[in-house]
């Protein structure tokens, strides 16, 4: 649903201009999707490389000291690939970390497993962990509101386009 | 210096015998470490990380010296259970900015305070068996790519890990070829001499635009006589006979 990835980037554009303390992090995925943000907020905006692991625990050490990350990457990356350090870095420190994970809606089901979510496995893993608290918005109308609400909220999220 | 050094290792095993607690090798390793940093290095705005979080007793005992904790209640408290002074550093503790101690997890959160704050000095303090981690080698690029230099990273090599010597399970060498490659700031010092230390860490901070690693070359148990370079005594209580043996080389 490439229509709600853009209007996540649409709104995090809005507040970041507003506000400094917005950092988007990736792993060297969203083409397409934040060349606007780059542009706009360079110092705002880090590709960090096939790191999930090290984005994850990187958007935590930001977090401690009162920057507002928001982790953007596909739903096994974003979150398995790194579920020990969002639990533990993240989760458990009740850091203020906004999670975007994509392929919710079987976006890369030609791509297969690897790529792609069966049977909402990421809300599954994710309902264990402390603090965190889970959207699964179905529309432009959610993503907006969710993206407004939560950056009002501290506190970690987990938002699937 | 040194005295102050020497009255942490006589706290360090006051703590771990009264507790029967273990990780006595790694607390003995980086003493002076955690002495050169906290006693002289460290300015108020500074933050620090142990990445190697079972080194608990040994950082505890630290902030107790320094009037950060109180002494009795980490006396009273400490591996309890129902208490805040677990065995691995906990956030909730005055002093301790990040619960830690699953390996591999300290450099990326010190990385992510550093660029949050440039200039601020982050220090992170990482194990030998660290090195093992790809987040330790994914952090490696990360932070040399962003220039860190308010990142001083220190390595307490004791060439023991915790199941055998780190040349045997997993190989490091050539360590500090492998971070000059990485494109960082390196230094290797006697872990165990605190103006070495010192002197060494105010070289590097010097330095701009490169994240800083000293390797500290250390003992593992250093100071208790039957627990140097023994890989067992990352694992073992002190007896009453060994607690007395320890108090008196520890005088």
């Amino acid at each position: 649903m490439r229509k709600l990835r853009t209007s996540f980037v649409e709104e995090l554009i809005k507040i970041a201009q507003n506000d400094e303390d917005i950092i988007l992090l990736n792993d060297d995925t969203g083409f397409n999707l934040f060349e606007e943000f780059e542009k706009k907020f360079p110092k705002q905006y880090i590709n960090c490389g096939i790191t999930e692991q090290t984005y994850m625990g990187i958007a935590a050490g930001l977090a401690k000291m009162g920057k507002k990350p928001y982790v953007y990457g596909i739903i096994p990356f974003a979150i398995m690939r790194c579920y020990e350090q969002l639990r533990d870095d993240v989760c458990y420190h009740n850091a203020n970390v906004k999670i975007i994970a994509v392929g919710g809606y079987q976006y890369y089901k030609f791509l297969g497993f690897t790529h792609n979510i069966e049977d909402d496995e990421d809300i599954k893993i994710l309902k264990p962990l402390p603090n965190i608290r889970i959207y699964t918005p179905k529309n432009v109308q959610e993503v907006k509101e969710i993206i407004w609400q939560e950056y009002k909220r501290k506190g970690p999220a987990y938002i699937r386009l | 210096m040194n005295e102050i050094a020497k009255k942490i290792r006589r706290k360090v095993i006051d703590l771990l015998y009264k507790h029967k607690a273990c990780h006595l090798g790694s607390c003995m390793s980086c003493i002076e470490i955690l002495v050169a940093l906290y006693f002289d290095i460290m300015r108020k705005e500074d933050k620090f990380l142990l990445s190697k979080g079972w080194a608990a007793a040994a950082l505890y005992s630290v902030l107790s010296e320094k009037g950060i904790i109180d002494w009795d209640d980490l006396y009273e408290n400490y591996y309890e259970v129902d208490s805040k002074y677990w065995g691995l550093v906990h956030h909730s503790v005055p002093g301790i900015e990040h619960s830690l101690g699953s390996a591999g997890h300290g450099l990326p959160v010190a990385i992510g305070m550093a660029l949050a704050d440039k200039k601020r000095r982050i220090f992170v303090l990482l194990s030998d068996g660290e090195m093992d981690c790809g987040t330790t080698w994914e952090s490696a690029l990360f932070a040399a790519h962003h220039k860190l230099d308010n990142l001083v990273v220190l390595v307490d090599y004791n060439k023991l890990q915790a199941f055998g010597r780190t040349n045997e399970v997993l190989n490091l060498e050539p360590l500090k070829d492998k971070w000059n490659s990485f494109r960082w700031d390196v230094y290797e010092v006697d872990g165990h001499n605190i103006e070495e230390l010192t002197a060494t860490i105010k070289k590097a901070l010097a330095v701009k635009n490169k994240p800083h690693i000293i390797i500290c070359h250390t003992k593992k148990g250093k100071g208790i006589s039957f627990a140097e370079n023994k890989v067992e005594w990352h694992y073992y209580n002190l007896t009453p006979q060994l607690y007395e043996k320890a108090k008196n080389e520890l005088r």
